[in-house]
């Protein structure tokens, strides 16, 4: 066994921007901050729109479906908690183009990953208070 | 000026006049200190300068006390016996190697001091093991990094293994186009006697390799070494005064794509937006097809062809093609990382790109020389950093 998989995965640690979107997936609901002036979505979350400036970012609860942008396949035992090989998909929502946010499909053999596949959100409880919101696969 | 319309210019008013690099190898064997200072006074001695020459000085780093064994400004004014600098700095970019060099010579082309010294050294970890890529943010993941090390996300490696599937996938990339890359310079670095690498690589023998992440094996990425370099720069109006025939820094740039990370960038095919490309060679007053050569600094086999389109050498989704057809190999079109790069050559961050650019331009490069070349470009970076340049003679 490695150093690296003797430890525990990390977990995320929310802040003033991400509270919510981390209190939501404690509730296994996928929220995504959205610009209450121009209706841009924006992740990972953030204090600012980077479309018009404005300061008016509230959480909004999205249809949790979208589409692999694109993934690998990890070799290196890099990560702690982590036994290599696994797959990480970068998943485009369904919400707005190039809206972009990462985790695992869970439920894809790796050989099967593919740019395009639908998924859809699923969450993985942690532990007591954090909750990841995951990915399977989705109806085509 | 006429008009008022040109834009201001860094034009050729900076030249690089001397050039020293340890070579690359796994271990030095000296301390790192000692790595840089030869190749400090190697290129002193190749400008024919002393120490007292300098008055400028950048490196990539420029803490006032360093916690790492790296050269700053700081000791390096104290390694050369000088009373003081009027001037120094950091990188422009961040682009380590290159960004020095960029930097400095625009501190000579506005009057900041005369003549500067950059320098860049890399120490390769000694320890054995994954360890030395391993992730340093223990068990509590914050800012951006909440959102990728709680799947397993945050060795750089995976970043561009994530954008080399999208270019593979969507992109008209193919493995065996990088295969070409890597293998050509290979055997480039086979002519380069500072070269870590000494053994030639097939096709095969790439396409067969150990996955890092895939779609990224073995020889996509560099070979960390102990090196250093160091480049002298000064005032093109002095430069005559020098040893060997000036090297002239028609322009540099450092660009920025619209995010700083690889991860939640909404197209991967973009470095940075084209119409900064295409301002380049305008501003430069050099175009793609004057280039003698390129040294494109290759930290990960996709940055060739992620460079090729951002800076309109070629349109996007047509790199992978063009390097597939042999177009950077020695007597190509454009001949590309000619001293072996980051990949065959060493992990340099681009310093051997420098310095292998000034010896091309000059005629020094041996069994690997350019036929009679004119202009070469060199790039650092692949994203947030980057950092180009034009040099001629």
């Amino acid at each position: 066994m490695t150093d690296s998989e003797s430890l525990s995965r990390p977990e995320p640690v929310a802040d003033e921007v991400s509270a919510a979107y981390w209190a939501g997936a404690r509730e296994h609901r996928l929220t995504i901050m959205r610009c209450s002036a121009c209706g841009f979505f924006v992740h990972p979350p953030r204090g600012v729109c980077p479309r018009c400036q404005g300061e008016g970012l509230v959480p909004e609860q999205v249809s949790g479906r979208g589409k692999v942008y694109s993934y690998h396949v990890m070799h290196l035992p890099g990560v702690p908690g982590f036994t290599p090989p696994y797959g990480v998909a970068v998943i485009e929502l369904d919400e707005q183009p190039g809206l972009l946010t990462v985790g695992n499909v869970l439920d894809c053999p790796l050989e099967e990953l593919s740019i395009g596949m639908p998924v859809q959100v699923t969450f993985e409880d942690l532990s007591e208070s954090v909750t990841l919101p995951q990915w399977t696969r989705g109806p085509e | 000026m006429s008009g008022g319309v040109e834009p201001y210019s860094m034009r050729d008013k900076s030249a690089i006049v001397g050039v020293g690099h340890t070579g690359c190898v796994k271990d030095a064997g000296v301390a790192s200190e000692v790595m840089w200072m030869r190749a400090v006074r190697e290129a002193l001695d190749d400008a024919g300068l002393r120490p007292r020459d300098i008055d400028g000085i950048s490196t990539p780093y420029t803490d006032t006390w360093p916690m790492g064994a790296v050269p700053t400004p700081f000791t390096l004014t104290e390694s050369l016996g000088l009373p003081g600098l009027r001037w120094h700095s950091g990188p422009l970019g961040g682009a380590y190697s290159l960004g020095s060099v960029a930097s400095a010579a625009l501190a000579v082309s506005t009057g900041q001091c005369d003549t500067a010294l950059a320098v860049h050294c890399m120490v390769r970890p000694k320890r054995k093991g994954p360890t030395a890529y391993n992730y340093k943010g223990a068990q509590r993941a914050s800012g951006v990094y909440a959102h990728l090390a709680p799947y397993g996300y945050s060795v750089f490696v995976q970043m561009m293994a994530t954008v080399a599937r999208r270019l593979l996938d969507t992109n008209g990339l193919a493995r065996e186009h990088l295969a070409r890359l890597v293998v050509d310079q290979r055997s480039n670095a086979l002519l380069n006697p500072l070269a870590v690498m000494k053994d030639p690589l097939t096709v095969e023998q790439y396409l067969s390799a150990r996955w890092l992440a895939e779609p990224l094996g073995l020889y996509d990425a560099d070979m960390p070494v102990d090196a250093a370099i160091a480049v002298v720069i000064t005032r093109s109006d002095r430069a005559g005064d020098c040893r060997r025939t000036p090297v002239l820094v028609r322009h540099v740039s450092t660009f920025l794509g619209p995010r700083p990370d690889w991860v939640f960038q909404a197209d991967y095919g973009e470095l940075f937006p084209v119409e900064l490309g295409r301002d380049f060679w305008r501003r430069a007053g050099i175009e793609p097809g004057d280039l003698s050569f390129a040294q494109i600094q290759d930290g990960f086999s996709v940055y060739v062809p992620m460079w090729l389109e951002a800076l309109g050498i070629v349109k996007r989704g047509e790199a992978g093609g063009f390097i597939g057809d042999g177009n950077l190999a020695r007597g190509g079109v454009l001949p590309t990382n000619t001293h072996g790069g980051n990949l065959s050559e060493g992990r340099m961050q681009g310093g051997g790109a420098v310095v292998e650019t000034v010896r091309q331009l000059r005629g020094e490069a041996g069994e690997r020389q350019v036929d009679r070349p004119s202009v070469g470009l060199i790039t650092v970076g692949g994203s947030p950093t980057v950092c180009a340049a034009l040099l001629h003679v």
